[in-house]
């Protein structure tokens, strides 16, 4: 499987005084096993270009291939694109309504056409696959769980799908360091047993560095870098004009080196930046 | 310095609604916020962080136990105005905060409601905007402004009611770097020009910055003390499920390697001027 997003142009309001251009002539390509990260200030269009990613919103021009798909191609069944394409949008929490966590993770495939055996079985695997203990919270009703684990049965009802594509906006947002541990871990567990292309949006740079294959920057609409972390995070400059930071490793050792310190490596973690300054005060 | 709010034995509980059982949120805490400190709380999801700021203005009051702001009690309720008055909320969401549909109808809303002439409204609105760099929005709709934009509007608003302290929860949780970068040297700012500030956060980092830091767990109030105390303390805040700021966490990385790096050094600033003077 693949996705490849051609020319995509969207213009919210077209015609109307205050017409805005979300998204530009934005082009890029994602493989099975990826996981691409999305960064880009307030505004620069990620969600605009993720809700197109699994059909909630169609294009003014350009186009979408999932597989052999062409899913802004007009008669397309949204229905089947949804099947394949799961989007958990930021705090999903909120979307929590069911009674039980088994029957709200279970409202996703019940709507697929799939026989109780097969529904029951998937909502035990998606479960377990988001790190929560399926015997102890089947019946526990959404509420009464930790705002970590509201967010995992949550991400859990999208994974019950399973999605070739699963798009993850925000996952991290307001969760404490150790629940914020625990997803980033989750969304790797689950990126290595279905082996589908994952979109990671985030704000923080720590996580889009240590998690991603590739890294699309997106800038007034536009694409304005795509790369490995290594290659993104090395143009500070440009992503400091646009609102961006740097990981935290980085923005230190970027400080270091203007300060005078020649520090080798692209030091992506503490542990890593530690050993290269270390080399350097040894010399 | 001056205690400005005084939690003495506080505990909250509430009825869940699911089951009806009584649930302790905040469980015996104590301890005091000085006249135009900076204090940071901090402490994992379900700490009871969020309930007990909302125990400072008097939006819930204590089931047993006593909050004194500038030595009213919150739970009297003659005392309920000048408490939030004094004491000004700013939350995460800031589209749910935001009333008007023009920037600086929305900052006027509180100081409209407390019956103030509207001559001195005008003056407080502008100020409170341009305190927090948005006067030039101020005919602008909020919804067509960025987070931290919206973000700031929101503080306009508490700040345009002249209020003693304001306790900021999670207010940069929403917002992307640039616009948390914004928001907190506002509230910064406002804290220099003397504003009490209360500050929620997930983020060590913003909690390093503080005078003082309390570290919340189960309801229970586990470390209360500087930066400097608090962050010294890594095994602790870690089973906390808590973490380090980055330049913290740089120095015991930098110790496994024998770089000797004094204790103190919080903050990416200092950790550079630091490793800078070594070479």
């Amino acid at each position: 499987m693949s996705i490849e997003v051609r020319n995509l142009t969207h213009i919210y309001n077209e015609g109307l005084p205050h017409e805005s251009t979300a998204l530009e002539d934005v082009s890029f390509r994602a493989e099975d096993g990826e996981l691409v990260g999305i960064i880009g200030h307030t505004g620069s269009g990620k969600s605009t270009l993720v809700q197109h990613l699994n059909g909630l919103l169609k294009p003014k021009s350009g186009q979408i291939i999932v597989g052999d798909v062409d899913i802004t191609a007009e008669g397309v069944v949204m229905r089947e694109i949804r099947k394949r394409i799961g989007l958990v949008f930021q705090y999903p929490e909120y979307q929590l309504f069911e009674e039980t966590v088994a029957k709200d993770v279970a409202f996703g495939p019940a709507n697929l056409e799939l026989s109780q055996e097969e529904i029951d079985l998937r909502v035990r695997e998606a479960i377990e696959l988001v790190g929560l203990d399926y015997d102890k919270v089947k019946n526990l009703s959404p509420f009464d769980l930790s705002g970590g684990q509201k967010r995992r049965a949550a991400i859990a009802g999208v994974i019950a799908m399973k999605p070739e594509v699963l798009i993850l906006d925000e996952p991290t947002a307001g969760l404490n360091p150790k629940a914020h541990a625990d997803i980033l871990n989750m969304i790797q567990t689950i990126h290595r047993r279905e082996n589908n292309i994952i979109f990671l949006v985030s704000h923080n740079m720590n996580d889009i560095a240590r998690m991603s294959d590739r890294i699309l920057v997106m800038n007034h609409g536009k694409l304005a870098m795509q790369g490995t972390p290594e290659a993104v995070f090395s143009r500070d400059r440009e992503l400091k004009e646009m609102g961006l930071a740097l990981p935290d490793s980085m923005e230190i050792v970027s400080r270091l080196r203007a300060g005078g310190m020649e520090i080798d490596g692209t030091c992506m973690t503490i542990r890593a930046a530690a050993e290269e300054i270390a080399k350097v005060l040894r010399a | 310095m001056t205690d400005f709010i005084r939690v003495e034995n506080l505990v909250f509980e509430y009825e869940k609604e699911e089951d009806g059982q009584r649930f302790r949120a905040i469980d015996d805490i104590s301890f005091t916020v000085e006249k135009g400190s900076f204090t940071a709380i901090i402490g994992q999801n379900g700490s009871g962080k969020s309930t007990l700021a909302k125990n400072l203005n008097g939006l819930l009051v204590p089931t047993a136990g006593k909050v004194f702001v500038d030595g009213l009690d919150t739970a009297a309720a003659e005392n309920i105005w000048e408490v939030r008055q004094r004491v000004a909320m700013v939350f995460q969401n800031p589209d749910n905060q935001i009333v008007s549909s023009i920037v600086e109808d929305d900052v006027a809303f509180g100081p409209e409601n407390l019956g103030i002439d509207p001559q001195i409204i005008r003056e407080r609105v502008d100020e409170a905007l341009t305190g927090v760099d948005m006067y030039d929005f101020r005919k602008k709709a909020p919804h067509m402004l960025s987070g931290g934009q919206k973000q700031r509007i929101a503080i306009a608003g508490a700040v345009a009611m002249e209020p003693e302290c304001i306790v900021f929860d999670e207010p940069t949780a929403m917002l992307d770097p640039k616009g948390r970068q914004e928001v907190l040297s506002i509230i910064h700012r406002l804290n220099q020009k003397g504003i009490t500030a209360v500050l929620i956060t997930h983020f060590m980092e913003e909690a390093a910055q503080a005078d003082k830091i309390i570290v919340m767990d189960q309801g229970v109030l586990k470390m209360d003390g500087t930066p400097d105390e608090i962050f010294k303390q890594v095994d602790t805040l870690k089973a906390l499920s808590l973490g380090v700021p980055p330049a913290v966490e740089l120095a015991i990385e930098l110790r496994k390697q024998g770089i000797d790096v004094p204790e103190g050094i919080l903050n990416t600033d200092d950790m550079v001027r630091f490793l800078c003077q070594l070479k």
